[in-house]
């Protein structure tokens, strides 16, 4: 019973963390009707700058996080421009293939820097804490604690602000926006920055509690667009809903499947689901936020 | 915001560089009058809304809203200038609350809270309608009333030259009147109107200058003032290819 | 009179680079050129393979690299198991790799989009996955071939002929398309999908067939490379580089045409060669090269092929289809 709870418990925690890796995924598929296949190894470049901040200034991971957060804001507004906007006219392919070309870019850097070794990302403090009758690992809690509030800060931005209005006015009908004055450009290029601060979030809460080599982040993508399918483009609550539920599938399969075959399982499931639910990425479907 | 001529002058555009749609158009829209350009389907009419209000780049010519030129101009100059649009079919938020809707009206507006609540305040006093559904998605308004919140949309920020393309487009029948209406409404409180329309009867009935184009070309115009008796058979007339 | 003329100039050319080629795998001494010739000659086979769906048709295949490894898979495991010579079941990995294709292209290719581009993105991560961790793959542990018993000259020369050869075959099929039906059905998608499914091309069909055709050729090429280099990992035959060489060299020469991948495939594999040599002469990563710079070179040109050479991608991608409507 109580190890049940733990693992739902943990799970949970891990659904958080998954959320925040999906969450700039699925803003900037919902309201560009892009796929931004260089998300995960833009959060793996997070996970290694925080690595690297430990070791080389001992800056703590939960600082860090912080940091990179921030400062990938500012990285990915400018990846937007640079590789984005002036293939926005352009049929999807050829946003997706510079994309594509960066994520392998920044692999490369990521494997000559630091090579294939796996690292880690320990998270100070102590390993595990007791609440109530449950046992949480620390990194978890962290790292689910940042994926949250680095989350409903930009739902609140979304929900709250006047150019979080004009975001999901763009995300509605694009065309109506620009009609009526709104600055899509500038405002794709805020809310892809969003997006990569969220990933930024994401990679460093994911190095947090799994040991990582630059290849990783394939799984990390793989995982995002899993979660992104199942919480279709509806916004972020329903992007957490489905991250938090594949962090509990995870978690409770976990206790019973060898770890390698965890990631197959959500392969297979991205698979099926995709069969499923066509429409998820078709960019056809209704974006909303 | 006093009353200048919009013109369009010697306008040549299309989607490829080979095949203009525009053939060199000559048009002007007088102010606090409203002008109809009507004209068979793929005669270039939508396009010349597109080309005035800077979504279609000319290829040549000049667009004059005064003695100012403003092809080029982006959209929220146009805005500020007083140029409005609104375009065919459905173009309201759907996931958006009316108030929301109304307010990204007020985009132009900034951050000046004070002019978008005022501005709001004016227009809910006009469409009580909204008001009272100021909460509700824009997405569950009747195809009528969504086509209203995109006119008091428009007209958020008072803009002087409205240009509407085919408002009727896609309406129930019994529709259709309302939104004529509106427009005569619009016209009264003298906006400058430049509508263009397939509805050939509706719009005549609005009409101060007829504009007829056909292949890309104007083919006839006239002031409806000048034609005696039966102008909308006058209309047919010209528009019988 | 001219366009009489062209396709017999086109056909004197090509027996005329064959035949020099069939001189140059005969004369040609040094084992590191004859090397480098059959590698690009692979490049050729992939590329073409690849530029049946993505070039014609315009859709974005990012999954040449999980066809390769699949063929390259299926024989390895024939051989290791059975002692099944890949030259025998070279034709069973292309086949393999058509029934993936098939589960895979059935349900993405009915929708437009870029769909079906991150599908078969995912389909590589997944079956790298699988041969990292299922038992028939042997993990990470890879798998070594029978090795022929041939002098590395005569290795050399066989495998250089074997893909001169394919290289050919896959060539003329190629062309064959171009001037066929099917080659018009796949242009007609790539220019307007609406039109063309208006105009009764069944566009499902086409563009499976297109698919279909493509990944065997990718399996047959990877089942023969393992057995050109008798060992097989996960990394090595799910390479990544495999997928993306493919798109910069049909794009490099021209996607959509059956010569592009011919003058494309060499350019790059030559470029990739002139860096090698560059960065190992200044000895700025130490006296070998990772592969990672490579990889990182590719990546940077696929950015600059997207970016800049749109009018080659816009050769390569429908326009105006499953794109953003605008005002």
């Amino acid at each position: 019973m109580t190890s049940l709870v733990a693992a739902i418990v943990n799970g949970l925690l891990l659904g958080m963390i998954y959320a925040a890796i999906s969450a700039g995924l699925s803003l900037t598929l919902g309201v560009m009707g892009l796929i931004n296949v260089a998300h995960s190894a833009i959060a793996m470049f997070g996970a290694y700058l925080a690595w690297s901040a430990m070791h080389a200034w001992g800056i703590d991971p939960v600082l860090a996080l912080a940091l990179i957060t921030i400062g990938f804001f500012f990285v990915g507004m400018a990846v937007e421009r640079l590789l984005v906007r002036r293939v926005y006219d352009e049929p999807p392919e050829a946003s997706l293939l510079s994309l594509f070309g960066l994520m392998i870019v920044l692999e490369s850097i990521l494997v000559l820097v630091f090579t294939t070794t796996e690292r880690a990302l320990p998270v100070q403090y102590t390993s595990a804490i007791q609440i109530g009758f449950v046992r949480v690992g620390v990194a978890r809690l962290v790292g689910g604690a940042a994926a949250l509030v680095a989350i409903l800060v930009a739902h609140g931005f979304l929900r709250r602000s006047r150019l979080g209005r004009g975001i999901r006015a763009m995300a509605s009908n694009r065309d109506a926006a620009r009609i009526l004055g709104v600055d899509t450009e500038r405002l794709s290029m805020l809310l892809f920055g969003i997006g990569t601060a969220l990933a930024g979030t994401g990679g460093v809460a994911m190095a947090m509690i799994f040991p990582f080599t630059p290849g990783d982040h394939l799984n990390w993508l793989t995982l995002a667009i899993l979660v992104v399918i199942i919480g279709g483009l509806g916004g972020l609550p329903r992007t957490i809903l489905a991250a938090l539920s594949i962090g509990l599938v995870e978690s409770l399969a976990g206790a019973y499947l060898p770890f390698q075959y965890v990631s197959i399982v959500l392969y297979a499931l991205l698979i099926v689901t995709l069969w499923i639910r066509r429409e998820g990425l078709a960019g056809e479907a209704v974006r909303t936020l | 915001m006093t009353a200048t001529h919009l013109r369009m002058l010697g306008a040549v555009a299309g989607y490829t560089p080979t095949i203009p749609v525009l053939q060199g158009i000559d048009l002007e829209v007088s102010p606090e009058r409203c002008t109809v350009v009507l004209g068979p389907n793929g005669s270039g009419k939508s396009t010349i809304l597109r080309v005035l209000y800077g979504l279609l780049d000319l290829q040549e010519g000049e667009i004059r809203l005064g003695d100012r030129r403003i092809d080029g101009t982006p959209t929220h100059r146009l805005l500020e200038m007083g140029v409005a649009f609104l375009p065919q079919g459905r173009s309201v938020f759907p996931q958006l609350t009316v108030d929301e809707n109304l307010r990204v009206g007020g985009w132009i507006f900034g951050r000046d809270v004070h002019r978008l609540e005022e501005a709001l305040d004016r227009v809910y006093a006009q469409y009580p309608l909204l008001a009272n559904m100021s909460q509700a998605p824009a997405g569950s308004l009747s195809g009528g009333q969504q086509r209203m919140l995109e006119i008091a949309r428009m007209v958020l920020t008072d803009p002087q030259v409205l240009l509407i393309d085919e408002p009727s487009a896609g309406l129930a029948p019994n529709l259709v009147d309302e939104v004529y209406v509106e427009i005569e409404r619009l016209k009264a409180d003298g906006k400058t109107v430049l509508l263009v329309d397939q509805n050939v009867e509706a719009a005549i009935g609005l009409a101060d200058h007829v504009y007829i184009v056909e292949y890309g070309k104007v083919k006839a115009e006239g002031q409806v003032d000048d034609f005696a008796g039966d102008v909308a058979g006058i209309v047919r007339e010209w528009l019988r290819v | 009179m001219r366009r009489k003329t062209r396709p017999l100039v086109a056909f004197g050319v090509g027996v005329l680079l064959v035949g020099a080629l069939v001189v140059a795998g005969l004369q040609i001494e040094s084992l590191a050129i004859l090397n480098i010739l059959t590698t690009a000659l692979v490049a050729v086979v992939l590329t073409q393979a690849w530029n049946v769906l993505g070039g014609y048709g315009g859709y974005l295949n990012l999954g040449t690299a999980a066809f390769y490894g699949i063929g390259a898979y299926t024989v390895s495991i024939l051989d290791y198991n059975l002692g099944w010579s890949p030259f025998f079941t070279a034709v069973l990995g292309g086949l393999a790799a058509v029934v993936v294709a098939a589960i895979i292209g059935i349900p993405s290719l009915r929708i437009r989009g870029v769909y079906f581009a991150i599908l078969t993105l995912i389909l590589t991560f997944l079956v790298q996955r699988l041969a990292f961790s299922i038992p028939i793959t042997r993990g990470a542990l890879g798998i070594f071939l029978t090795p022929l018993d041939l002098d590395p000259r005569a290795l050399e020369q066989l495998f250089f002929f074997i893909f001169l050869g394919l290289a050919v075959l896959v060539t003329v099929v190629v062309r064959l398309i171009q001037h066929s039906r099917f080659g018009s059905a796949l242009v007609a998608i790539r220019e307007d999908e609406d039109a063309a499914a208006i105009l009764g091309v069944r566009t499902t069909r086409t563009k499976m067939y297109a698919f279909a055709v493509g990944a065997f050729f990718m399996g047959l090429a990877g089942a023969l490379v393992a057995q050109r280099v008798t060992f097989i990992d996960p990394d090595a035959a799910f390479s990544m580089t495999n997928t993306v060489n493919p798109v910069i060299m049909a794009m490099y020469g021209g996607a959509g045409t059956w010569q592009g991948p011919l003058i494309g495939a060499p350019l790059v594999v030559l470029l990739g060669e002139v860096l090698r040599v560059t960065f190992g002469g200044i000895g700025l990563f130490g006296p070998t090269v990772p592969a990672e710079v490579s990889r990182l070179l590719f990546g940077a040109i696929l950015i600059g092929v997207a970016l800049y050479a749109r009018r080659g991608i816009m050769g390569l991608i429908r326009p105006r289809k499953g794109t953003r409507r605008r005002i």
